[in-house]
């Protein structure tokens, strides 16, 4: 599926696929290194939404909304971060905390490639059932764990 | 003979350390002819030879884009020098090969260094460099800046590109169509006289890269190749060609383990954190702006005290009045104006440059670039329009990270508006006059009058008056590093050394200047010198307001500097501290007390932040232009205010 940059969850990635810039512009972008079929992966976000930082290699680029619309690259499918999950079954991809988050939640079995199903999403309170048990989890938590559907 | 040698490269690449290792202290900054660009010069001596190093601006591509791009390109398309240094990213070797690349279809004597090679080491990438200097036929040298590695055999490589002037000779493998087109386009341009210094395969080259927007390239050979050749089809083969070529190479030459960068992903958590990042990002501008404001403050004091006491000292020892009067008032009183910045100037450079080399700017403007967006400004303004508050010189100084020339020419323009202290006591002087009971409400009103003034400055200017490209505000977050103690005393003493020479000069003759209108034609009688006469020329236009002569030379003065209106009050009125605010209360009413406060908000930027402004700008028409634009604001101001104050008064 090919989708805009800003389309991008955080810790997201997908490959560039085309640039919708004037030539010049386009041409500067690829300068600074993107460049179609390289691997871009959203990494920070700004405190009020915009602008937003990828990595590409070992690069990090900040780049404003505006200008991220008109990159596009190709996802694998479409993830989403737990609180926005409708009950169902899901694959845990990526654990988006610190070290004392992803402890602490590996400890209740959510792990990376981890099955999960979603019992009831209360406006981002969850009940989950992992391992055969079930677990509540709340909003900041469900924020943080980005899953795939089954 | 002199060998003129050419630095380029990506930014944060350590192309200004390479610069300063070679140079060491002997260098100098200016203005590129015309532009806001910033050139270093700097000069060195190898095995008898006589070198001068010309810094470049930090660009990615050559396509005269911005105005940094246009003075590298415009450079080496009339400047002829002997050898270019391209310095490379070892981390990040790739990217920096795209600018190699048309550096060297310029046909232009280069030496490549792929720097930060003891980084690259550490996180287990090799390079070979045999490799790359055998493909692309030029000279590469692995150095290290930080650690000084590599720069003798740098050296000698110059000194032998340089002495031999040697172009490389290989040409590209382009593609047959590319060079079917090539070959067209050279022999065609021939009969085109004036563009007979170019070389016809780089224009050819520059055409479809660039089109042909940003050169002169003659309409009927335009048609022509138009005609003969699918010039967008053409542009993806080279495109894709150069890709190719660069990766390539890139494969065989680099080695690389994959390794993660826990360290700096850490730290950018953390710095980049929705509250973390903002709270670090507060308490690293309170340390930049107390730092400047008042470790340097005592230093500034002691300096203007030993002013001053040379001025008493040397009282009475000339019998002659005027001259006596020149020396103490005009000359001394106006150096001391100068030096008084120095110390503020010397810590906020230090700070600045530590946060400028250790890579945390971008990321501090990638924090609010949204909250100052609408007003054409980027997250890098914010920190100086901050640090206006304090003082416009360093503010306006500060202005030096902003890569968007138009915006920096807008910020340049606007931050005097940020209400700096000195200014202070002029307001207190008014308010405990006329106000003592709505103290606070005045002050904050003058605030967020101020804050306004500065954002909607910056839009205006940036909608009429400032020319220049749309470039997106894309930047890159670097490597962190830890800057060198050496470094950091090298930019502060280049910078301030810069500000002595360039703004030292205005400021003192602008103080004789107003000293020669106080002191004639009657021998220091104020109130018949010629600033009176100037002050009673304006009262049609300022009795209105209820302003009479006597403000209007206080507020000439205080062009000097803001705090000399609130003395030059007493001096006219003839009073001490304690009867200035009753004889304030017999020229002036609430109302007129009130478009004065305002009026000082706005008007005239002190003769130091002129001086600054013109070193900045590189040109008297934007010194001029400040003058007047303020002024025109200022008086709008204060009608407005004056209007609105017999309302609520």
């Amino acid at each position: 599926m090919v989708i805009p940059l800003t389309g991008l969850k955080i810790g997201m990635d997908g490959t560039i696929v085309r640039l919708d810039f004037d030539e010049n512009i386009k041409e500067r972008f690829i300068a600074m290194g993107i460049i179609p079929g390289k691997k871009i992966t959203y990494v920070h976000e700004s405190p009020f939404g915009d602008p937003m930082v990828f990595k590409i290699e070992d690069n990090k680029i900040m780049i404003r909304k505006d200008e991220a619309k008109k990159i596009f690259v190709e996802v694998s499918e479409e993830l989403l971060f737990l609180y926005e999950a409708n009950p169902g079954k899901y694959e845990v991809i990526s654990l988006q905390g610190g070290l004392l988050f992803k402890k602490e939640i590996e400890k209740l079995n959510v792990k990376i490639g981890s099955k999960i199903e979603v019992i009831s999403n209360n406006y981002g309170k969850l009940n989950i059932k992992v391992n055969g048990n079930n677990l509540l989890l709340g909003k900041g938590r469900a924020r943080k764990i980005l899953v795939r559907r089954l | 003979m002199t060998f003129e040698i050419a630095i380029i490269g990506n930014p944060n690449v350590g192309k200004t350390s390479i610069f300063n290792i070679i140079t060491g202290s002997r260098q100098y900054i200016a203005n590129w002819p015309g532009v806001t660009v910033e050139k270093k010069v700097g000069a060195f001596k190898y095995k008898g030879h006589n070198f001068k190093l010309v810094d470049l601006p930090g660009i990615y591509t050559l396509s005269a884009q911005s105005e940094d791009e246009r003075v590298a390109r415009d450079y080496f398309l009339n400047e002829y020098p002997d050898a270019v240094i391209v310095v490379a990213d070892a981390l990040n070797l790739e990217r920096s090969m795209y600018l190699l690349t048309q550096i060297l279809e310029m046909k232009l004597p280069v030496v490549l260094a792929i720097n930060s090679i003891d980084e690259a080491n550490e996180k287990g990438k090799e390079i070979n460099p045999y490799f790359i200097s055998q493909t692309i036929n030029i000279p590469v040298v692995l150095t290290s800046a930080k650690k000084n590695v590599g720069i003798d055999i740098l050296l000698e490589e110059i000194h032998k590109v340089a002495e031999k002037k040697l172009i490389p000779s290989k040409k590209f493998p382009y593609p047959e169509s590319i060079n079917e087109y090539v070959n067209y386009f050279a022999e065609k341009i021939k009969q085109f006289d004036y563009l007979k210094s170019y070389d016809p395969e780089w224009l050819a080259i520059y055409f479809i890269e660039f089109s042909s927007k940003n050169f002169d390239y003659p309409k009927e050979l335009i048609n022509d190749i138009s005609n003969k050749f699918d010039i967008q089809k053409l542009k993806t083969e080279y495109m894709n060609w150069k890709f190719n070529f660069i990766s390539s190479i890139i494969k065989s030459a680099v080695v690389e383990e994959g390794r993660s960068w826990a360290l700096r992903d850490i730290l950018d958590h953390v710095l980049t954190h929705k509250l973390l990042g903002l709270l670090i990002y507060i308490v690293a501008l309170f340390f930049v702006f107390s730092l400047t404001f008042n470790i340097a403050s005592p230093l500034s004091d002691l300096i203007d005290l030993g002013f001053s006491s040379l001025g008493n000292a040397l009282d009475g020892i000339i019998k002659i009045p005027w001259l006596n009067s020149l020396l103490i008032d005009g000359i001394i009183g106006g150096v001391g104006g100068v030096l008084v910045f120095i110390p503020q100037l010397f810590v906020l450079f230090f700070f600045m440059g530590f946060l400028e080399e250790s890579g945390y700017l971008p990321r501090a403007a990638f924090l609010v670039d949204k909250l100052v967006r609408k007003f054409g400004l980027s997250g890098r303004s914010f920190m100086s329009i901050i640090l206006g508050f304090g003082c416009s010189v360093p503010a306006i100084l500060s202005t030096k990270t902003i890569a968007n020339k138009k915006e920096r020419m807008a910020l340049i323009l606007s931050v005097p508006f940020a209400s700096c202290s000195a200014r202070l006591p002029v307001y207190v002087l008014l308010i405990s006059a006329f106000f003592s009971k709505n103290a606070a409400t005045i002050m904050l009103l003058v605030y967020i009058s101020s804050i306004l003034l500065v954002l909607l400055s910056a839009k205006i200017l940036q909608t009429f008056f400032i020319k220049g490209d749309e470039v997106p505000f894309t930047i890159e977050l670097p490597r962190f590093r830890m800057p060198t103690f050496r470094n950091l005393l090298l930019y502060s003493w280049n910078r301030g050394k810069h500000f002595l020479e360039k703004a030292g000069g205005i400021i003192l003759i602008a103080t004789i200047f107003i000293w020669l209108l106080s002191y004639f034609p009657n021998n220091n009688d104020i109130s018949s010198s010629y600033a009176a006469y100037i002050g009673k020329l304006f009262e049609p236009i300022t009795l209105h307001l209820g302003w009479n002569w006597q403000t209007n030379i206080s507020l000439i003065f205080g062009a000097v500097a803001k705090e000399v209106v609130a003395s030059s009050y007493m001096t006219i009125l003839n009073v001490g501290e304690e009867g200035i605010t009753y004889a304030l209360q017999t020229i002036l009413t609430q109302r007129s007390a009130l478009a004065l406060i305002f009026f000082v908000l706005a008007y005239i930027p002190c003769f130091a932040t002129l001086g600054v402004i013109k070193q900045e700008t590189g040109s008297y028409k934007w010194l001029f232009f400040e003058l007047f634009y303020t002024l025109i604001v200022a008086y709008i101001l204060a009608n407005i205010v004056y209007l609105l104050g017999g309302i609520f008064l």
